[in-house]
């Protein structure tokens, strides 16, 4: 991942004109920063659970899609968070807070993937016959109205095409579809440049045509 | 170019369709009571992160014991090289006190000098280069020299002497 920064500490977001620093999760974290920096941790951890439960959400499933396991997804944003914590002192207060996050997401997100390949060499998982997912990443809830959208044997299919991406082309694909974020978003999120951002999603949008012309 | 747009028109119907799906996926692994359960988890390792973890002895106190190692091993070494010193002094004072004979009369037999090979080769080399007639002359001479040797008086002059 181009740009990549562990700690997303030095992570500098490019700056959006108008409501990033006023979003509901850009004032908390400045007000988080401001109680870290004036020493009242206990105050700033309380707003922090605040912060945890605006952007708790919308960080899983971009997680989850990424790395296709929930319980992968689950670590990688608690690393998130906690990376966020430790390093809220080096957040700039006037640029996104979303943008921030999301690199320190994506970063810890690409850290567990490592950790699951690492893994993988040692022990075969067991697999589901049907979809060819793990058994434990086969969904355990009733299926949701919008999921009927799409029939079950067809989202297995897109889902699969989308799971079978390159790494950047799936991130830049979830980050895109899954997460709404523009080019230039997800270029500050994951360190490449915008034009590479927008290669990647034509390159995954063109190996999905198939199924998503299917689908149609 | 209508069937164009169309198509466009369908793609992002497709693509708002498997956005609503892969969200609602993924809330299917993640309801609330598992948000719930998981803010709480990063609540509390944050609270252990803010707490001073207990430091086990490595490498930290490693670093310490060879410090204090170190520090140690320069005493040794000082005193031990004070004490050398203290040693060749009192040696040298030895040998300079006027009247010290004792040390001389208590090396015994090992404390001899031992000639060294070239002292010892030096002689020989001298006396194979003289003439034995010589040899045998210079020791009568030597014998005639002292005073305690009377007999060999008539032995003299019995010899040639000079007239003049």
């Amino acid at each position: 991942m181009a740009g990549r920064n562990t700690a997303g500490a030095d992570v500098s977001p490019q700056a959006k004109p108008g409501d990033v620093t006023s979003s509901p999760a850009s004032l908390l974290a400045a007000e988080i920063k401001r109680l870290v920096a004036s020493g009242e941790r206990d105050e700033a951890r309380e707003r922090f659970g605040a912060l945890v439960a605006l952007l708790q959400r919308r960080a899983l499933r971009v997680a989850f899609h990424y790395l296709r396991n929930p319980a992968d997804a689950d670590e990688a944003v608690q690393d998130a968070f906690i990376k966020v914590f430790l390093h809220i002192e080096q957040y700039r207060d006037d640029l996104s807070f979303d943008v921030w996050f999301t690199r320190i997401l994506v970063n810890a997100s690409l850290d567990r993937l490592k950790a699951r390949t690492r893994h993988d060499r040692l022990v075969t998982p067991v697999t589901d016959e049907q979809d060819q997912r793990s058994v434990h990443q086969v969904a355990t809830g009733e299926p949701s109205s919008e999921r009927r959208l799409l029939a079950q044997e067809r989202w297995a299919r897109v889902s699969r095409e989308v799971a079978a991406l390159p790494d950047r082309q799936r991130l830049v694909f979830t980050l895109s579809q899954v997460d709404e974020r523009t080019p230039g978003e997800i270029a500050a999120a994951t360190g490449m440049s915008p034009a590479t951002v927008r290669v990647h999603l034509f390159r995954a949008l063109r190996k999905l045509r198939g199924v998503l012309g299917e689908a149609g | 170019m209508t069937s164009h747009d169309d198509s466009g028109a369908r793609r992002r119907d497709i693509l708002d369709a498997y956005r609503a799906a892969a969200r609602a996926d993924a809330d299917a692994h993640f309801d609330d009571r598992a948000l719930e359960a998981q803010r709480q988890r990063i609540l509390a390792r944050l609270e252990q992160a803010g707490h001073r973890a207990k430091v086990l002895p490595f490498p930290g106190a490693l670093a310490t014991t060879r410090l204090g190692a170190s520090t140690s091993r320069r005493w040794i070494s000082a005193a031990a090289a004070a004490g050398l010193l203290v040693g060749l002094l009192t040696g040298q004072l030895l040998h300079v006190i006027p009247g010290n004979n004792w040390s001389r009369a208590d090396r015994g037999p090992f404390a001899q000098p031992v000639a060294s090979p070239r002292r010892a080769i030096a002689p020989a080399v001298v006396q194979t280069s003289l003439d034995p007639d010589n040899v045998l002359l210079d020791a009568i001479d030597a014998a005639v020299a002292r005073h305690a040797v009377t007999d060999l008086r008539a032995f003299d002059d019995l010899t040639f002497s000079d007239p003049d």
